[in-house]
């Protein structure tokens, strides 16, 4: 994919947008909402690495087009 | 939603939110607020005729043919009225099935219906709060009606009412940037319910921002392959999604506050939900 960094610097623009609301949404205080927003960074993008590796994986063994 | 627990013979409640979804204004008058109950009704419902009257009644004819079914409303902010999107699509349907020129003023009408449903969707929120035995959590119903009406009209403005300032900043930096964004990326295609049906109908639960930038420059004619249309679509169409996040929150808190306490009402109640310090 010629333009992959492209693409995941709008995934992290996307990802820190939604890991924010949801910090919003999950910490009534603003001080406790500050101080998990990077353990639920964290949380997120391990997350969607995991399931990159996974679609990526299953694409290599179960749905290959050769 | 602390206050909740504190009010568990909610189910007059329930039935009230329910009833307004079929009817606006119907859970008010069961309540006994008949005057406010009508005055929903003629608010909620006008708003809806007069969306249908200047659109013609043809907002589904936007849908191609693939994706119109019985089932094509169940994703459009209009089913927050769902008892006018119900008679919506028996009247009018999907039109004729062959081309014809739109009403002049069809995208003032689609924005109406849609502002329709997603109101209805908030006075759902008042009589389900009015509806709770609690007096004090009842009598929180018009703030909070209030706070959640404000929050989708302008993303972050509910909790700048509950004096959340830096809260109401960072939602409305993060909601209303990410739509920003993604209809740069986009080069303003999606401001087009026409164009794009269900992405447009993400998108609205955002609120003045797009009404805004859609007047300014919606409806634009595309004659060129838009690179990263598709994540722009998908960004600003999660932007009005995170937002309802956003005023499930508003809503939470002024579930929770005190309500203006009156002078003969003076002594709390036990069990009654407070706000965090």
């Amino acid at each position: 994919m010629k333009d992959l960094p492209v693409h995941l610097l709008l995934f992290a623009v996307v990802g820190l947008v939604i890991t924010g609301m949801n910090a919003v949404f999950g910490e009534p205080e603003d001080a406790a909402a500050v101080r998990s927003l990077p353990k639920r960074l964290a949380w997120f993008f391990l997350g969607c690495a995991v399931l990159a590796a996974c679609i990526l994986l299953a694409e290599r063994f179960l749905a290959a087009a050769h | 939603m602390s206050a909740r627990k504190s009010d568990p013979a909610g189910g007059g409640a329930d039935f009230a939110a329910v009833l307004t979804w079929f009817v606006p204004g119907a859970g008010h008058v069961v309540l006994g607020r008949p005057l406010f109950g009508i005055l929903a009704f003629l608010l909620v419902e006008g708003l809806y005729v007069l969306g249908v009257r200047l659109s013609d009644g043809r907002l589904f004819e936007f849908l191609e043919p693939d994706l119109q079914g019985p089932f094509a409303g169940a994703l459009a902010p209009e089913v927050g009225n769902l008892g006018a999107l119900v008679w919506h699509m028996r009247s009018y349907g999907f039109g004729p099935g062959f081309p014809r020129s739109w009403p002049e003023h069809i995208h003032l009408g689609v924005w109406l219906t849609a502002a329709s449903g997603i109101l209805n969707a908030c006075l759902m929120v008042s009589a389900n709060l009015a509806g709770r035995r609690e007096p004090r959590v009842a009598a929180r119903s018009p703030r909070a009606t209030l706070q959640v009406v404000a929050g989708w009209l302008v993303p972050g403005l509910g909790h700048v009412l509950q004096k959340r300032v830096a809260r109401g900043v960072a939602v409305f930096v993060l909601l209303v940037g990410l739509f920003v964004l993604g209809t740069w990326l986009a080069e303003g295609s999606n401001l087009d319910r026409e164009r794009h049906f269900y992405y447009w109908g993400g998108q609205a639960l955002l609120g003045a921002p797009v009404m805004l930038l859609e007047a300014l420059h919606g409806h634009a004619r595309v004659a060129h392959d838009i690179p990263y249309v598709d994540a722009g679509l998908v960004m600003v169409c999660l932007a009005g999604l995170l937002n309802v996040l956003a005023l499930l929150d508003v809503f939470a808190r002024a579930e929770a506050e005190p309500a203006p306490v009156r002078a003969s009402d003076a002594e709390p109640v036990a069990g009654d939900a407070r706000a965090p310090a």
